[in-house]
């Protein structure tokens, strides 16, 4: 059992862990979008893109939810590097991976929190009959804040985090010490029975 | 381009009640995603152990037409042919060509037949020896590579003979000479007087191992060709080495012209993605299509050291500059080689 196993093994034990009693247990779907850019230092190559992201999250209490999350690119993608003359060369990025959420507030407005995650990433960018791949680890962390819009309904107005690649690739991005930023808003739909 | 990835497991059969299983169901699909194709390149080795599998050619001229055709790799195989006590061909390459005849790109030769297969050996390290166009069985156009102790290209002899008892259109001997790292002459010598010139005045600048070319001029009985390096990022290229040739017949009459070429790398890779070659009427106003002749270092330029600088020193072949017009004029065109590699 790989680590991606793994981990998906124990987002899958999780609620019933912390659900003694077997029931639904309590949870939020966010979708949301967000801009990243990723320079590649060794080629002095640009990787940016609008990305579309999804979440999972099962509350482990009001202030702690753990989940899963997927992100890829979108069609607004750009992969330039400077010392390349084809210019634009057709890339993708993904990532997924566990989400821990920290709610640091509980006001009946606004809702702040951190985010901690531990990121399957790969990224690809094809050239004329073959792909150049990246398939590694990274961590991410940030702050973000979501304002309440219905009883269930919840804007994350800014979601900031910043993103550490734990193994650099060898042909493709991303240098060994890269840390890049990525924004992201969208909504949250909390399934919650308890408040 | 999505595929499931063949280490995820059906989790989905690990949820242990029904009313579960849906959910889980879609968060196990969510995470088995992958965008890597089988296949993909992850490491320097797999990078560089790639093969050239064929060349997309594409041509457009002004008014847009467009013609698409297909160099097809034969086969690469590993042989060992002694040519003489000190060169032995290791590799063979054979590609099937396709016929040129529509538009700007065409073979010097001449030749337009539709049974032409080019094939290209190699010696140790990679350097080339020779580069053959057949027509059938007949070699039609003959280019020989002869280096230095230090292995740079020293001589290149040129065989341009139809088949059909046509008398040949080319024989020629290129004798390069270097001072440093860069070229500092070459002198052509042929059996007929009207090919014989040389080329003087080389001026480089760049980095020692890819060194661009400034200038040359290239003397000839009846005119001289001036060589300069254009600033073609005017016409959207980066790393893009544009070459103006000026033609001046010795009886007076002078004709401008340019083109320029365009190589993609990938970062990491060191061979060529694509080549283009695009004439501009930004440029140089006003011409006819211009020509331009299949030539060896299209293909295997970044086999020779300072293989660029002789791509441009050699326009001088593969670069023929419509006639002068009056009245205006277009001849906004390309061609395009696009290098398709596989393991």
């Amino acid at each position: 059992m790989n680590a991606r196993n793994f981990i998906s093994l124990i987002l899958l034990l999780t609620p019933y862990v912390t659900n003694a009693q077997l029931r639904l247990p309590s949870f939020d779907v966010a979708l949301k979008g967000g801009y990243m850019f990723i320079p590649d230092d060794a080629v002095k190559a640009t990787y940016e893109t609008l990305l579309l992201h999804g979440e999972f999250n099962i509350h482990i209490n009001q202030n702690i939810a753990i989940g899963y999350f997927h992100q890829r690119n979108s069609f607004i993608t750009n992969y330039h590097s400077e010392d390349n003359s084809q210019a634009d060369n057709p890339a993708a990025h993904l990532m997924q991976g566990v989400n821990l959420r920290l709610s640091t507030g509980r006001s009946s407005r606004w809702r702040p929190y951190l985010n901690v995650k531990y990121v399957f990433l790969e990224a690809v960018v094809h050239y004329n009959g073959f792909d150049v791949a990246y398939e590694g680890n990274a961590f991410a962390g940030g702050i973000g804040v979501m304002v309440r819009l219905s009883h269930n309904l919840y804007l994350n107005l800014v979601e900031a985090e910043l993103i550490k690649i734990s193994d650099p690739g060898e042909v493709l991005f991303m240098d060994r010490n890269n840390l890049f930023p990525q924004i992201r808003m969208g909504l949250t739909y909390n399934f919650s029975k308890r408040k | 381009m999505m595929k499931h990835s063949p280490h995820s497991l059906p989790w989905g059969l690990l949820a242990c009640s029904p009313r579960h299983v849906s959910g889980f169901f879609l968060l196990v699909l969510a995470i088995s995603c992958s965008i890597i194709d089988d296949g993909a390149i992850f490491t320097r080795e797999e990078l560089d152990g790639l093969k050239l599998g064929f060349i997309e050619v594409e041509q457009q001229k002004a008014g847009g037409s467009r013609e698409s055709s297909k160099v097809s790799l034969l086969y690469d195989s590993v042989v060992n042919i002694v040519v003489n006590p000190s060169v032995t061909v290791v590799r063979r390459v054979r590609f099937q060509m396709p016929s040129f005849t529509n538009l700007m790109l065409r073979y010097r030769s001449g030749s337009t037949a539709n049974n032409l297969q080019l094939r290209i050996s190699y010696q140790k390290n990679g350097i080339p020896r020779s580069w053959v166009l057949f027509q059938g069985d007949s070699a039609v156009e003959s280019y020989v590579f002869e280096y230095t102790a230090s292995g740079k290209l020293a001589q290149l002899r040129t065989i341009l003979d139809p088949v059909d008892n046509k008398p040949f259109i080319r024989l020629t001997r290129d004798t390069i000479v270097y001072e440093g790292n860069t070229i500092e002459s070459i002198e052509r010598r042929s059996p007929d007087t009207n090919l014989r010139g040389y080329f003087e005045n080389i001026l480089v600048s760049g980095e020692d191992d890819s060194p661009k070319l400034v200038s040359a001029t290239f003397q000839h009985a009846q005119y001289s060709t001036r060589l300069e390096r254009l600033d073609c990022s005017v016409a959207g290229g980066q790393d893009c080495d544009g070459i103006r040739s000026q033609l001046q017949w010795k009886t007076g009459n002078n004709q401008n012209s340019s083109a320029s070429i365009q190589v993609a790398y990938q970062s990491y890779f060191d061979k060529p993605l694509s080549l283009q070659i695009l004439g501009d009427s930004r440029f140089e106003c006003c011409r006819e299509q211009d020509t331009y002749y299949f030539h060896p270092f299209f293909l295997i330029h970044d086999n020779f050291a300072l293989g660029g600088l002789f791509l441009s020193l050699y326009s001088i072949d593969w670069f023929s500059p419509g006639p002068t017009i009056t009245g205006g004029g277009n001849h906004d065109q390309n061609v395009n080689f696009k290098f398709y590699y596989e393991r």
